[in-house]
C-alpha cells in the first residue's frame, strides 16, 4: 500500500507571448518524442450560436477547414494525413478546438495550415450544402441510431438550465442546420474567428526560437480585428427538483442521469476541485462509493459514471454541471437508485476518510497525467488554460490544487451543491425490443 | 500572406531499444523506456490452452471480467482500493484464446503494481458471489452491445468470416454468460493460463532495464498450466452476397466489408497496408473524398486492418443515410473494383506511403501507444525491429504491387458484405445489385 506521497506535479516549460494581432501563442516543447501538436482553439461554443440557429457552432467548426484562403476544399486534412498525421476538431459549450498532429518535420506546415484557416474558410454554397449533408449523418449515426445516443449531455442541460445559450442541445435541430446561410457562415466568422478571440498551443519536438519564428512568420499577419463581447452565461440555481423523461426509441433498458449545478471552474477552482474530487469519491471505478452501493450490495444497478463538465473537466466556463448515469434493468427501482444515492451524499456530506480522500487525490491526478502524456491533449488543454484562465500555467497547477483539497472542502462542496432540491433527474424510457 | 510549405521529407521510425528476457516458465518480459510524465504501461498477453468448445465461450469471456473481483490473498475491495491508492488503473478481458491485462501506475508504484497484476492474473478467485453478480452485468450488456448497430453488425460479418472457427464467435449468448457457474471459470482458468507462452511488456520513465528487472520479480512465479495446445488457424472462405441484418425503423445503415489480408510481416504486407491507405479511413483517402465530401453519404466511416494470433481482416465501415444505402454500396464496390483494376496516380501512391509511415512512427509517440505496438507485433512473433523494416518496405511499394494486393485481397466478390438496417427499405434497390439474405437476429 502506498504511503501519504503528494504526486509532484509535471512540469512543462512554457513560453507564453501575445502577437500584435491579438492572437495569444502557447509554445511547450517536448523531445521526447518526434511529433508536434499544433492546436488552435477560439473562444466561441454552444452558447454563442443565436436562437434559431442550434448547431451552428459544430456546423461552423465543419466548415472551417472544408477550403480556406488560400487551399480548396479538402486540401488542409490531406496535406496532414499525407504526412501520417490527423486532423480534428471538436465544440464545446465555450470553445471549438482544431487540433493537427503531425511527424516533428511537419510544424511548419501545421501553423501554415491553421494560419490559413484563421485567415478565413472558403465559404461556398457547395461546401456548406455537403456539410449539412455530413453533419446530419453524424447525428443520426450518434444520437439517432445507437441506444443512449446523446444521452444525457443533450438532453439534461434543457432540464437543469432555463436560459437558452445553456439550455439548447448542441448538435441542434435539423430544421435550424438546414436554414444556415453562407451570411450566416460569414458573420459568424467574422465576429468570433478573430485572432484576438484565439488562443495557439504547440507541443513537441521543436526548438523554441525556430517555433517563435515560425508562428510570427505564418500568424503574425493575419489582420487584427476586435474580440467579441463575451456575455456572462451566469442563471440562477433550480430552486426545486426537476424530473424529466427522455424517450429513447433504440435503447432497450432504462438509465438516470442526476444532473447538479457546481462552483464557477475559473473563479472559484477551490470549490469546483472539491466538487470533481467529491464525484470521483462517488463515481470513479469500482472503488467508488456508489459504485459500491448500487451494484454491489444493493445490487439495482449494472453500471455508475460520473463527471464534471459536459465532456471534460476543464473545457467550460460557469455554468456547468456534475452528472451521474446509473444504467439498470428494472424500471420500478428508479426510486431506490435515488435514494441510495443521497444516503451516499449524505454520508459524504458528514465524513471523508483521510485515505479515501488521498486515494481518490492520486488516482484523479494519474489519470491526469496519463491524458497528458499524449501531444494533442497536452495542447488543447494549455490552449483552453490560456484561453479561460488567462495562464496556461494551471495546466501543472491544477495538480497541486487537487492536493491541497482538504476532508472540509469536499464536505462543504457536496452539502452545498449535491442537493436533491436543485437537481435535475432525467430519466431514459427504452422503447426498443429487448433481442 | 505566407506561401504553403513543402511536405516535410518521413520521418525515421523512432523505438527505443527494448530489453528483453524469457523467464524459466516460458513467459517473456519485454520492456522499453520512453521519458516525459512519470508513468508506466503495462500489458500482459497470456494465452488461453483450449480446443475453442464453442461451449465454453461465455465461461472464457467472464474470465477476463472477473478475475479482478478477488485472488487467494486479495479481495475485489482491496485489488480496487489498492490500484486507486497508486494512482493505477488495470483492467482485464479474455476471448477463446487469451487473457489480456492492461493498464498504467505512476513509475513510483511500479514495484507494487506489478506484484498486484501478477497475483491477479496468477491467483484470481473467482468468489462465487462476484462471478454471480459479474455474470449478470455482463449478460446485461452483452444484450446492450447487440442494440448498437455496429457492434451487431461485425458480429455477423465475423461469423461470415469464419464460419465454425472460433474466430467466428464475437458475442458470446447472453443467457449462456447468465447461467456461468463460478467453478467453471476457476477450472478453466487453473488448467489452461499461464506462464507458458505469455508475454508482459512494460514501458515506462524509468530505464529499461530497471523496468524489467521490477517486471521480472513480479512475474517470475506465474504458475505454469498444465493444459498445453490450441486450436488451429482458420480456413476462411467469405460467403459471397449480401447479409442485411434487419433493424426496422432505423433512421441509419450500417455498411461493413470484411475479409482476410496477409498477417504482419507476411510479404504482401506493405502493399496490403498502403492500399488500405489509399482507400482509406481518413478523411482525404478516396472513402472519405466519395462518400464524404462528394457526396454527403456519410459522416463517419474506416477501414481498418485488425490482428488476430492466427488471422488478420480488413474491416470497411460507414454509416449512410437509409434513403441512400444502395448508392453508397455501389460506391463502396466501385472504390474497392477501381483499386485493383487502375494503378494509383503517383501523388497520390507518394501521399498514402508517407500516411503509413508517418502513422507508424506516430503510433509509438506515447508510452501506451508504444507498448500497445510492442505487444502486437509480439503476438505476431515479430520484434520492435519489424516496425523500421515496414516503414522501408512501405516507402518502396509500388503502384503495380497496390494494384496485386488490391485484386487479392480487396475485390468486391473476396469481401463478406452486411447491411444493418431498415430492410423493408433498402433491400429493394439491393435486390438488382446482388443475392440478398435477410436476417432477424444476430
Amino acid at each position: 500500500m502506498a504511503g501519504r506521497r503528494r504526486v509532484p506535479p509535471p512540469t512543462f516549460a512554457l513560453d507564453r507571448f501575445t502577437l500584435a494581432n491579438g492572437l495569444r501563442v502557447v509554445l511547450a516543447p517536448d523531445r521526447s518524442a518526434p511529433a508536434v501538436s499544433v492546436v488552435v482553439s477560439y473562444d466561441v461554443g454552444f452558447r454563442s450560436e443565436p436562437e434559431g440557429r442550434t448547431g451552428f457552432a459544430h456546423l461552423f467548426e465543419h466548415l472551417m477547414f472544408d477550403g480556406s484562403v488560400s487551399l480548396p476544399r479538402l486540401e488542409h486534412v490531406r496535406l496532414v494525413e499525407s504526412t501520417g498525421g490527423s486532423f480534428n476538431a471538436s465544440t464545446r459549450p465555450d470553445c471549438t478546438i482544431f487540433v493537427d498532429t503531425l511527424p516533428s518535420n511537419g510544424l511548419e506546415l501545421a501553423l501554415f495550415l491553421q494560419a490559413d484557416g484563421m485567415r478565413g474558410p472558403r465559404l461556398d454554397e457547395e461546401a456548406l450544402r455537403n456539410q449539412v449533408a455530413v453533419v446530419k449523418e453524424e447525428i443520426r449515426g450518434n444520437v439517432l441510431n445507437t441506444p443512449y445516443g446523446g444521452f444525457p449531455w443533450m438532453q439534461l442541460p434543457a432540464l437543469l438550465f432555463d436560459t437558452f445559450p445553456n439550455a439548447h442541445n448542441g448538435y441542434g435541430g435539423f430544421e435550424h442546420l438546414e436554414a444556415a446561410t453562407l451570411e450566416d457562415a460569414a458573420e459568424f466568422f467574422d465576429r468570433y474567428y478573430t485572432p484576438a478571440n484565439a488562443t495557439l498551443a504547440a507541443v513537441g519536438d521543436f526548438e523554441l526560437d525556430d517555433a517563435r519564428r515560425l508562428v510570427e512568420q505564418h500568424f503574425g499577419g493575419v489582420a487584427g480585428r476586435p474580440p467579441p463581447a463575451r456575455p456572462s452565461w451566469s442563471e440562477p440555481v433550480p430552486a426545486g427538483e426537476r424530473r424529466g423523461v427522455h424517450r429513447d426509441a433504440v435503447a432497450t433498458m432504462p438509465a438516470v442521469a442526476i444532473g447538479y449545478r457546481v462552483p464557477d471552474p475559473s473563479a472559484d477552482t477551490e470549490a469546483y476541485l472539491a466538487t470533481a474530487v467529491a464525484c470521483a469519491i462517488l463515481t470513479d471505478g469500482e472503488s467508488a462509493r456508489l459504485h459500491r452501493r448500487l451494484v454491489r450490495s444493493d445490487q439495482t444497478a449494472y453500471r455508475v459514471s460520473g463527471r464534471v463538465g459536459m465532456f471534460e473537466t476543464f473545457d467550460s466556463r460557469d455554468p456547468t454541471f456534475l452528472q451521474i448515469v446509473v444504467h439498470y434493468d428494472d424500471p420500478a427501482a428508479l426510486d431506490d437508485i435515488l435514494s441510495s444515492i443521497d444516503d451516499e451524499i449524505d454520508r459524504l456530506a458528514n465524513e471523508v476518510p483521510a485515505s479515501e480522500l488521498h486515494d481518490t487525490v492520486v488516482a484523479l491526478t494519474s489519470d491526469y497525467l496519463a491524458a497528458l502524456d499524449g501531444f494533442p491533449a497536452r495542447a488543447s488543454l494549455l490552449a483552453v488554460f490560456e484561453q479561460q484562465r488567462g495562464d496556461a500555467g494551471c495546466v501543472s497547477g491544477i495538480v497541486a490544487a487537487t492536493a491541497r483539497v482538504a476532508e472540509e472542502d469536499v464536505r462543504a462542496a457536496v452539502s452545498s451543491w449535491l442537493v436533491p432540491g436543485r437537481r435535475a433527474v432525467l430519466t431514459v424510457e427504452p422503447g426498443g425490443r429487448r433481442s | 500572406m505566407t506561401a504553403l510549405p513543402p511536405l516535410p521529407p518521413p520521418q525515421a521510425v523512432d523505438v527505443p531499444t527494448t530489453a528483453e528476457r524469457t523467464l524459466a516458465s516460458g513467459l517473456r518480459i519485454i520492456a522499453a523506456q520512453r521519458r516525459g510524465v512519470a508513468r508506466t504501461e503495462l500489458r500482459v498477453s497470456l494465452p488461453i490452452a483450449h480446443n475453442g468448445r464453442s461451449s465454453d465461450h461465455a465461461a472464457l469471456t467472464l474470465l477476463g471480467r472477473t478475475l479482478l473481483s478477488g485472488t487467494v490473498r486479495r479481495s475485489a475491495t482491496e485489488i480496487a482500493d489498492g490500484l486507486r491508492g497508486m494512482g493505477a488503473q488495470l483492467t482485464a478481458s479474455s476471448d477463446m484464446e487469451q487473457l489480456r491485462l492492461s493498464g498504467g501506475v505512476l513509475t513510483r508504484d511500479l514495484r507494487p503494481f506489478l506484484e498486484l497484476a501478477a497475483d491477479v492474473a496468477g491467483s484470481p478467485a473467482f468468489p462465487d458471489r462476484n462471478v454471480t453478480l459479474e455474470r449478470a452485468r455482463t449478460a446485461q450488456e452483452v444484450q446492450m452491445a447487440r442494440r448498437r448497430p455496429q457492434v451487431a453488425g461485425t458480429a455477423v460479418l465475423i461469423g461470415r468470416l469464419y464460419g465454425r472457427h472460433p474466430y467466428g464467435r464475437v458475442l458470446p449468448d447472453a443467457a449462456a454468460v447468465a447461467g456461468v457457474r463460478a467453478s467453471t471459470v476457476r477450472r478453466l482458468h487453473a488448467r489452461a493460463v499461464g506462464a507458458r507462452g505469455g508475454t508482459v511488456v512494460v514501458v515506462g520513465s524509468g530505464t529499461a532495464r530497471a523496468t524489467l528487472d521490477a517486471a521480472d520479480e513480479a512475474f517470475r512465479s506465474l504458475p505454469v498450466p498444465e493444459g498445453a495446445g490450441h486450436f488451429g488457424p482458420p480456413t476462411s472462405a467469405p460467403a459471397p452476397g449480401i447479409t442485411v441484418l434487419d433493424r426496422p425503423g432505423a433512421v441509419q445503415t450500417v455498411l461493413l466489408l470484411g475479409g482476410p489480408v496477409a498477417p504482419l510481416g507476411h510479404p504482401d504486407d506493405a502493399a496490403v497496408q498502403v492500399a488500405a491507405a489509399v482507400l482509406g479511413g481518413h478523411t482525404s483517402a478516396r472513402l472519405g473524398a466519395n462518400l464524404r465530401t462528394r457526396h454527403g453519404f456519410a459522416y463517419f466511416m474506416e477501414c481498418s486492418i485488425q490482428r488476430r494470433r492466427l488471422a488478420s481482416q480488413v474491416v470497411i465501415a460507414a454509416g449512410v443515410s437509409t434513403s441512400v444505402t444502395a448508392r453508397a454500396l455501389v460506391e463502396l464496390r466501385y472504390e474497392l473494383a477501381r483499386l485493383g483494376t487502375e494503378p494509383v496516380p503517383p501523388a497520390e501512391l507518394e501521399a498514402a506511403r508517407r500516411h503509413v509511415c508517418g502513422r507508424l512512427s506516430l503510433a509509438v509517440q506515447t508510452r501506451a501507444g508504444l507498448a500497445n505496438q510492442l505487444a502486437g507485433l509480439d503476438a505476431a512473433g515479430l520484434d520492435a525491429a519489424t516496425l523500421p523494416r515496414l516503414a522501408t518496405a512501405v516507402a518502396s511499394t509500388t503502384a503495380e504491387d497496390v494494384l496485386v494486393a488490391a485484386r487479392r485481397y480487396f475485390a468486391p466478390r473476396r469481401l463478406v458484405t452486411v447491411l444493418v438496417g431498415d430492410a423493408t427499405v433498402i433491400r429493394p434497390a439491393l435486390d438488382g445489385l446482388d443475392d440478398v439474405e435477410v436476417l432477424t437476429s444476430v
